[in-house]
């Protein structure tokens, strides 16, 4: 059983990331000056979704932040109180709280309490002050009144937050507390307040209906006559006929305005469930809340009406998706990788058949080629998903760290719907974290020193992808200040690196991917403290990408990010080494020679160098590296496999070159262990195995011969 | 067992019907040289022949590389080397068992397959301080039948052992 529930959990903790992922898209989004309805409801949506889910699993310390969040997001939704920025940052630091107490759940860390109490208390106050501050401008001012209130207490429920936030509201004065329990078994305790506000009556509703027992709650504006508070079946009638939606008969403006806005505007009848008790629809009965809805329909019908466009798309990609285990997928581009080879093995079998079955052989070979491959695309295209996954988190950290750095920078996108492999997209969205960073921090410069230099205050931050031939590109750039060249030279000369005024920009950009290298001035929490730019190349190319710079001073710089499609397929250039054959990851040769004699030399009788166009690179052999039977033939034989990874040059000197592949990588790991050299390995064509390089490894090892134990 | 074992040939299935009603357990057995040795069939996935492998630069000579198992990669170890026993050659007679342990996948080469045996509770004997190839770390007991004597392995232990360098030294 135990099993059973953890599973459940695990559902409920992706569904919940994924709403905290969509509210804050949806936060950091809004435009909160003429916030969409459609955009508030959505957020509400995700927050009450998180609620629900979390008290039905018990963890209570979610669904009373979430709460408290709710709250709030359900007055605005319901145009009672008007989004403030200051109601967006609480929402989007109480969206990280319940991340952190997701995180804390799933066993990846400690919860805060303290965090969120205090979030709790700014939703809290929020709720309160904000309410009477900033109403909407629509809403006809109500005079302040005496509102008399009683209800009775749902068993468990706490009246004390009740009491504090209707408090906030206005003077509010205890006429009844229920008595203790003891007398009066079974019964629930009574309530009457009596409140001096200028708030409507359905604001008060439904601050009361969380502690309230359903059908118990009463409102009246005269003093309460005793019938209407003695017996509760009295109270509930009333409060029954006061916000049903359909069958009130009282208001007249009420049906026309709730008709129009819920046929026309989606508002209430696009929630797919009630969302609290008693929550849906009483606005609209109430008529001013109505008339502020056609006030608001009229006004805006235009983009109400494509945003509900827009809306229908998306809940149709929503329906027609469902969660599948990155292993089932897995195991099938596995089978179908299989099948390509069976399907190779008997095309090359059959080119051996003669005779009159050949051509019916061949055309059914063929068609079965024909449908192998596109099985095979679809299937990859399985593990595909939008860089927008990563792209979304974005412009979350470029509001907050712009923020923290007093800049104003503004974040486009471009290409998001660019495809990438999962196992892609999750290695590429810290890299791109921190190249972001740093151009907010040591790029985008600030707003006074950009006007004095002829720009305007705000700076632009761009994420561009899109594909170049077999690769994805993906870059940030930035309207900021650029590289320095001087500043790198002189920091890079103050760290006894090798370097000189004749180097290319390019090479001296390059400089910034060194260790420890920065060229901040102060080292803020943000960035500059030179950790990071080398591991972002590490990691790139650890990828199989590539990372380049281009940059003109005083108007922006541009970090290029090259990317293999896909983690799980590679072009490769197969070698012959002995009777082996080898993968070289294309990525990584920049070209393939057979050499002149004169331009091999032994450097102390041992090393060997080679000559390529004036550079001299070391050589060497894949059969002594590999210790494969036959000793290479003489170096001038052999073939040159000139490679470069992380700055460094080499030459592989192999027997032959065999051809292009693009193969399928798998690990070595599975069933064996790691081999110091290889990164992997494959199946070809004939059902046999090759190992492929790990060019790293052996550039390094090739600067550093005493790590070949490792 | 309520099924009509006179229905059956005797001769083959008494000797197992006896060793299941006392809790016997079925070994595979095999020779490497003049010794047999028996491993818990439930390790066993199949039974094939030697496939062409893919050499492995600098792993022990024990360790003939890894070959393609229906898109698998999986290492192949020849016993006869590791032990030094019997003729290392490869012909379509030389027999590789594919084993699944615990999470990993691995063949062994060995002399050749005998058959598939149970053996009682009474038919085990607890392993004595003796020479075998093996180390008696992995030896659990001596099966006994009639003439025929095997040494009966922890396959699994034996596989993972730090000496095989199957596993990464960083795990162990």
């Amino acid at each position: 059983m135990t099993i059973d529930i953890s599973r459940f959990y695990q559902v409920f903790f992706d569904e919940t990331a994924e709403h905290l992922a969509n509210m804050e898209s949806l936060l950091v989004a809004l435009d909160t000056a003429a916030p969409a309805d459609d955009d508030l409801n959505a957020i509400f949506r995700c927050a009450h979704s998180i609620k629900g889910g979390a008290g039905t699993f018990g963890f209570s310390d979610m669904a009373e932040v979430t709460h408290a969040l709710e709250t709030l997001l359900d007055k605005i939704r319901k145009h009672e109180t008007a989004v403030t920025p200051p109601m967006v940052d609480a929402f989007l630091r109480a969206g990280d709280v319940i991340a952190g107490q997701l995180r804390a759940h799933r066993g990846e860390g400690e919860a805060d309490p303290a965090s969120a109490q205090a979030i709790r208390e700014t939703l809290a106050s929020l709720c309160g002050t904000q309410a009477q501050a900033a109403s909407l401008p629509a809403r006809s001012p109500a005079a302040a009144r005496t509102l008399h209130i009683s209800f009775c207490a749902a068993a468990g429920a706490s009246s004390d937050n009740l009491l504090a936030e209707l408090g906030a509201l206005g003077v509010l004065e205890v006429v009844k507390r229920p008595r203790a329990r003891k007398g009066r078994a079974g019964r629930p305790g009574q309530w009457r307040l009596a409140l001096v506000t200028d708030r409507g009556d359905e604001h008060i509703r439904d601050l009361v209906e969380f502690v309230a027992e359903q059908g118990s709650l009463a409102l009246s504006e005269a003093a309460p006559s005793p019938e209407t508070l003695a017996p509760p079946a009295a109270a509930s009638a009333e409060a029954d006929c006061g916000y049903g939606f359909f069958d009130d008969p009282a208001p007249p403006a009420a049906p026309a305005a709730a008709g129009e806005a819920g046929g026309s505007y989606g508002f209430f009848t696009e929630l797919p469930e009630p969302v609290a008790s008693g929550a849906d629809g009483t606005p609209a009965a109430h008529p001013p809340c109505g008339r502020r809805a056609t006030d608001h329909l009229q006004s805006d019908a235009a983009i109400a009406g494509r945003r509900q466009g827009d809306k229908t798309v998306v809940a149709a990609n929503a329906d027609s998706s469902i969660r599948v285990s990155v292993d089932k997928v897995d195991k099938l581009i596995n089978l179908v990788g299989e099948l390509v080879i069976t399907q190779a093995m008997l095309a090359q079998t059959a080119s051996h058949v003669d005779g009159a079955l050949m051509e019916r052989l061949q055309d059914g070979l063929n068609q079965l080629e024909r449908n192998t491959r596109d099985l095979q695309e679809s299937v990859m295209s399985i593990r595909m998903l939008p860089i927008s996954f990563v792209f979304s988190r974005f412009p979350r950290v470029v509001r907050d760290v712009a923020a923290k750095l007093g800049k104003e920078v503004e974040l486009k996108t471009v290409g998001e719907g660019t495809e990438l492999d999962k196992g892609v997209i999750e290695k590429i969205a810290d890299p791109l974290t921190h190249l972001v960073r740093n151009s907010l921090d040591h790029g985008i410069e600030l707003p006074e020193v950009r006007l004095a230099a002829g720009k305007s205050a705000r700076g632009t931050v761009t994420l561009r992808a899109y594909h170049q031939g077999g690769n994805i590109m993906v870059e940030v750039s930035d309207d900021g200040r650029g590289l320095d060249r001087a500043r790198i030279l002189a920091k890079a000369t103050e760290r006894g690196m090798a370097v000189s005024d004749a180097m290319s920009d390019q090479e001296v950009y390059k400089l910034i991917f060194a260790p420890g290298f920065s060229t901040a001035e102060v080292v803020t929490d943000v960035s500059g403290r030179g950790v990071g730019m080398d591991v972002v190349k590490r990691n790139i190319e650890a990828m199989g990408g590539g990372v380049e710079i281009d940059s003109v001073a005083g108007q922006g710089m541009r970090i290029s990010i090259r990317l293999p499609l896909t983690l799980a397929i590679l072009d490769g250039l197969s070698v012959r080494v002995g009777k082996e054959i080898y993968i070289v990851p294309l990525t990584y040769i920049t070209e393939s020679l057979q050499p002149a004699a004169n331009d091999l030399r032994t450097v102390a009788g041992s090393g060997m160098t080679i000559r390529v166009r004036g550079e001299y690179l070391p050589v060497v052999s894949a059969a002594r590296l590999f210790g494969t039977s036959a000793e290479a033939n003489r170096p001038e034989q052999a073939i040159m496999v000139i490679v470069e990874a992380e700055g460094a040059r080499m030459a592989l000197a192999v027997d032959d070159l065999v051809g292009q592949h693009q193969v399928v990588i798998k690990s070595l790991e599975t069933n064996y262990r790691r081999v110091h050299g290889v990164s992997g390995a494959t199946i070809m064509g004939d059902g046999r195995v090759a190992l492929i390089l790990d060019v790293a490894a052996l550039v390094r090892h090739t600067r550093n011969p005493q790590r070949l134990a490792a | 067992m309520n099924q009509p074992i006179t229905a059956q040939p005797r001769a083959e299935t008494g000797q197992h019907a006896l060793a299941e009603a006392v809790g016997g357990r079925e070994f595979l057995t095999f020779r490497l040289g003049a010794e047999e040795y028996g491993i818990d069939i439930l390790k066993v996935q199949e039974i094939r022949g030697y496939d062409a492998v893919t050499r492995i630069a600098n792993a022990p000579e024990f360790i003939k590389g890894v070959t393609n198992l229906r898109g698998t990669i999986v290492p192949i170890v020849d016993l006869r080397i590791k032990f030094s026993l019997g003729n290392v050659d490869y012909d379509q007679f030389t027999v590789v068992i594919i084993l699944n342990l615990a999470d990993r996948v691995v063949g062994i080469v060995v002399d050749s397959v005998s058959d598939v045996l149970s053996l009682a509770a009474e038919h085990i004997r607890p392993a004595p301080q003796f020479g075998s190839a093996v180390d008696t770390r992995y030896v659990t007991g001596i099966g006994a039948l009639a003439e025929r004597m095997l040494i009966l392995v922890d396959i699994e232990q034996l596989m993972s052992g730090a000496d095989m360098g199957l596993v990464d030294a960083t795990l162990q």
